[in-house]
């Protein structure tokens, strides 16, 4: 069983050098790591109104195995909001298998309409 | 039964466990005036196959009956009992039918010198209870309808209620039904999309629907989400163009939700 330190650094490696974010680190929050950083500026023309490579997005490692509840997942909005001060609209769950692959799903508090596209 | 009693209440039956709705206007009102779109349920007897045109009675599911009863607007048809008489006499019908059609069939078949006498023989019975009944078999309202009972939120109706068998009722669920249905939501059953609850904008026949929602309790062990589902259920929703919710009641009955998405990379 990987630790949440480990799992972090699966994640940041994969975000740093497959997915090409910026500034990504490895911060404690709680008894957890987690990843904090930007992803890279979109590269599509079309979609130049959203540029939203200033807002720092909050990864949070966990394997693939692992159940979640409910209250867990509060837990860590109110975590981030403890370490840094500010409630996240949302956090990325960085899921890792031990193959090696990362597959990352956002988790918005509260109900979010799905994207007009 | 006056006038205003009729405008301004929904009566429900319910018949072999399932609650249903037969007047017209009283779907419409449903409709407009609460949001409640239930499911058409009814079908031609003998041409079942016609799913795309069902027709009354419309089906309700618990939540939203239990809704309405919160409204204090639902009304009991009590006393409601299909005639048995009547049902046997439909079947017969039915299977009268049945024989002349192979009486026809067999007569035929004599015309054109393919039948043998003994099987001509064996139906020769049949004959006797010969109709002119084609198609459509006209059934009689055999329903007696003597009485209505108000229904209203205490612990013996809701008991009542809940012991309508195949309803997989749970207390969670409906504080999520009435929270989203506060939030002006319209909702359809979930199945189409494996969760609970479909949510819509407005009226379904306008708009798409864009949440799907599963219930699940807040800090229960058994009722963990597992993250191969949440991987499953995100990923549909985002190829349906919905957003996956899961709705969830806090120990303070406090109603939340967490919505997944894809995040469109990795």
């Amino acid at each position: 069983m990987l630790s949440s330190e480990e799992l972090a650094g699966k994640v940041y490696l994969n975000l740093v050098h497959y997915n090409l974010w910026c500034g990504v680190s490895v911060v404690r929050c709680g008894d957890e790591y987690i990843v904090k950083g930007c992803p890279p500026p979109a590269t599509d023309s079309n979609n130049n109104t959203n540029s939203t490579s200033d807002d720092v997005e909050y990864i949070v490692p966990v394997l693939k195995t692992t159940k979640v509840s409910m209250k867990v997942l509060d837990s860590v909005f109110e975590a981030i909001e403890a370490t840094e001060g500010l409630k996240p609209k949302k956090i990325i769950l960085g899921i890792v298998d031990v193959d090696g692959t990362v597959v990352y799903y956002n988790v918005h508090d509260g109900i979010q309409k799905p994207r007009q596209s | 039964m006056s006038d205003d009693h009729k405008h301004n209440n929904i009566n429900i039956s319910i018949i072999n466990n399932q609650i249903l709705i037969f007047e017209v206007d009283m779907i419409c009102k449903l409709r407009e005036s609460y949001g409640i779109i239930g499911v058409l349920s009814g079908t031609l007897s003998l041409a079942p196959q016609q799913q795309s045109l069902l027709g009354v009675p419309l089906q309700l599911s618990i939540y939203e009956l239990l809704y309405l009863v919160d409204l204090g607007v639902c009304y009991l048809n009590v006393d409601v009992d299909v005639d048995v008489q009547g049902e046997e006499e439909f079947v017969n019908d039915l299977i009268n039918n049945v024989k002349l059609k192979r009486i026809q069939r067999l007569k035929k078949l004599k015309n054109h010198g393919i039948l043998q006498k003994n099987e001509e023989l064996e139906d020769k019975d049949w004959v006797c209870n010969l109709n002119e009944h084609e198609l459509f078999i006209e059934t009689k309202n055999s329903t007696k309808q003597t009485n209505t009972k108000l229904l209203s939120m205490n612990d013996d109706i809701i008991q009542q209620l809940l012991s309508i068998k195949g309803h997989d009722f749970t207390m969670i669920r409906f504080q999520i039904y009435k929270d989203l249905k506060k939030k002006s939501w319209f909702i359809q059953p979930g199945l189409r999309y494996g969760g609970d609850f479909i949510c819509y904008p407005n009226d379904p026949l306008r708009y798409h629907s864009q949440l799907i929602i599963k219930c699940c309790t807040w800090d229960d062990d058994d009722d963990d989400v597992n993250l191969i589902d949440l991987i499953n259920f995100g990923r549909l929703g985002t190829s349906v163009k919905k957003s996956f919710v899961y709705g969830y009641v806090k120990h303070d009955g406090i109603v939340n939700y967490h919505t997944v998405e894809w995040s469109g990379f990795g």
